[in-house]
C-alpha cells in the first residue's frame, strides 16, 4: 500500500494505490481461481473516520484511489482496507 | 638521430590519439541529423504539409502539441501527442513501478552465496545511461542486462531472464538513481571494432521485413507522429531514455529486449531472440541515437 497525504489551507489531500489482485466473478471463473476483490477501505485520524467506501468488482486490479477531506498537517492518517475473503491490511502515513 | 625518433614517436602518437576520436565521427553525424530532422518535423503546425500530408488540419491542432526540442523527446511520442500527454501525466500521480524499483534496491544491496553483492560489480548504481558499452576485449556490445548476467555468473549464480521479473527491477533501481543524479545518456563508440557494430545495427534498423515490408525505421523515423489507427508512433530520439518501462499493456516493467521482440512479433516479423547478438547491435544504435538527453527510467508507457 502507498499513501501520500497533503496538507494545504485546512484540507488534507490524498492519494493511495492498492496491491491486489481484484479478481471479479467472470475473470476468477474464466482462470479457475477464487474471485476476490476489496469490499470496503476506510481511513481514520486519531480514531475519526474520515474516508469510508464500499467497493466491488468495479474497481480494477492494484485499485487507486483520491480523495480530500478537512484535517491538518502533523496528524496520522490510517488506512484500511477489507477484501470478500475476509483478509484486511492497514498502513500509517503521516500527513505532509 | 634520437630527437628524430622522439618527434616521430611524438607525431604517431598525436596521429593515434586524434584518430582515436574519429571512430564516432560517423555515429554523431547521424545523431546530430537524426536530432535536426525530429525537431524540424515538430516544430510547427506550418511544416506539416511536408511531413503530414495524410492528416487533416483538425486533427493537427486538436491532437498535437508543436514545437517540440531536445530533452521533451525523452517523452517519447507524448511529448507531442496532447491526448496521451495528459493520460501520462495523470498515471505519474502515483507511478505504478515504484514497488518495482523499491525491489530493485533490495536486490542491489542483497548478499550472493558467496557473501558479494551487486555493489561489488558495480559500485555507483547511476550507470543506466552508459549502457550499451563495447566490450573490446571480447570485441561484442554489452547491454546492462549482460553486464548484470555477468555479474551472476562470476559470483556463482543462475543468470536472470533478460525480459521480465528481476532482471527489470534491479535496471529500473540503476535507472531511477541515474535519474535523480541527473546522468544523461551517455554511450561511446572508441574503435574499429565497436563503429563496426554500431554500423551493423544502423543497417538492421533500416532494413525492411516480414510479411508487412516494414523497416524500424519505417514507423520511427519517417513515421513518428503518424497515426496508426489510434496510436501515434514514437519516435526514434529518444527512444531507449526510459528504459525499463512499465507498459500498461504489460501491467508490469519490462527491458528493451522485451519491447524490441513484442514489436517485430507485432509487425509480422520472425522476432530476434532477447540477448541475442542481433538485439545487442540494434540496442547499441538505438542508444547512441539519444546521446546527451536525460536519462528519465523508469517511465510509463501504453
Amino acid at each position: 500500500m502507498r499513501i501520500k497525504a497533503k496538507a494545504a489551507d485546512g484540507v488534507v489531500s490524498v492519494k493511495a494505490a492498492f496491491k491486489h489482485p481484484m479478481l471479479s466473478y467472470d475473470i476468477a471463473k474464466k482462470k479457475g481461481k477464487e474471485a476476490n476483490f476489496i469490499v470496503y477501505i476506510t481511513g481514520k485520524v486519531d480514531g475519526k473516520t474520515v474516508y469510508e467506501a464500499s467497493t466491488s468488482q468495479f474497481l480494477s486490479k492494484n485499485p487507486f484511489i483520491k480523495f480530500k477531506f478537512k484535517g491538518e498537517a502533523g496528524k496520522e492518517l490510517e488506512l484500511s482496507w477489507v477484501d470478500l475473503s475476509g483478509k484486511t491490511k492497514s498502513k500509517k502515513a503521516k500527513i505532509k | 638521430m634520437s630527437r628524430k625518433i622522439i618527434i616521430s614517436l611524438l607525431s604517431a602518437s598525436i596521429v593515434t590519439v586524434l584518430s582515436a576520436g574519429n571512430f564516432s565521427a560517423q555515429a554523431d553525424k547521424d545523431r546530430k541529423a537524426l536530432q535536426e530532422y525530429m525537431e524540424k518535423k515538430f516544430s510547427s503546425i506550418k511544416n506539416a504539409g511536408i511531413y503530414f500530408p495524410y492528416s487533416t488540419k483538425e486533427e493537427l491542432e486538436k491532437n498535437f502539441n508543436w514545437g517540440i526540442k531536445g530533452d521533451d523527446f525523452r517523452l517519447g511520442s507524448y511529448a507531442y501527442n496532447k491526448g496521451g500527454k495528459e493520460q501520462y501525466e495523470e498515471m505519474n500521480e502515483m507511478p505504478p513501478y515504484e514497488d518495482a524499483v523499491d525491489a530493485g534496491k533490495e536486490l542491489y544491496e542483497k548478499k550472493f552465496k558467496n557473501g558479494k553483492s551487486f555493489k561489488d560489480c558495480f559500485p555507483d548504481p547511476a550507470i543506466r545511461g552508459e549502457y550499451p558499452k563495447f566490450d573490446n576485449k571480447k570485441k561484442e556490445v554489452q547491454t546492462l542486462s549482460m553486464a548484470i548476467n555477468k555479474c551472476l555468473k562470476d559470483n556463482g549464480e543462475k543468470p536472470w531472464k533478460v525480459t521480465k521479473g528481476k532482471m527489470t527491477e534491479l535496471q529500473g533501481y540503476f535507472a531511477s538513481v541515474s535519474k535523480e543524479k541527473g546522468k544523461k545518456v551517455h554511450i561511446v563508440v572508441d574503435s574499429k571494432e565497436a563503429a563496426e557494430a554500431y554500423e551493423r545495427g544502423k543497417k538492421e534498423y533500416y532494413t525492411q521485413r516480414g510479411y508487412l515490408n516494414l523497416s524500424c525505421a519505417n514507423c520511427h523515423v519517417q513515421g513518428a507522429g503518424k497515426r496508426v489507427r489510434n496510436e501515434y508512433l514514437s519516435p526514434l530520439f529518444g527512444a531507449t531514455t526510459h528504459f525499463p518501462v512499465y507498459r500498461l499493456k504489460w501491467q508490469g516493467l519490462g527491458t528493451l529486449e522485451r519491447r524490441i521482440k513484442g514489436c517485430e512479433k507485432n509487425q509480422g516479423e520472425n522476432p530476434h531472440k532477447p540477448g541475442s547478438k542481433w538485439q545487442n547491435e540494434i540496442i547499441y544504435f538505438m542508444s547512441y541515437m539519444s546521446n546527451g538527453l536525460p536519462v528519465d527510467g523508469p517511465d510509463i508507457r501504453k
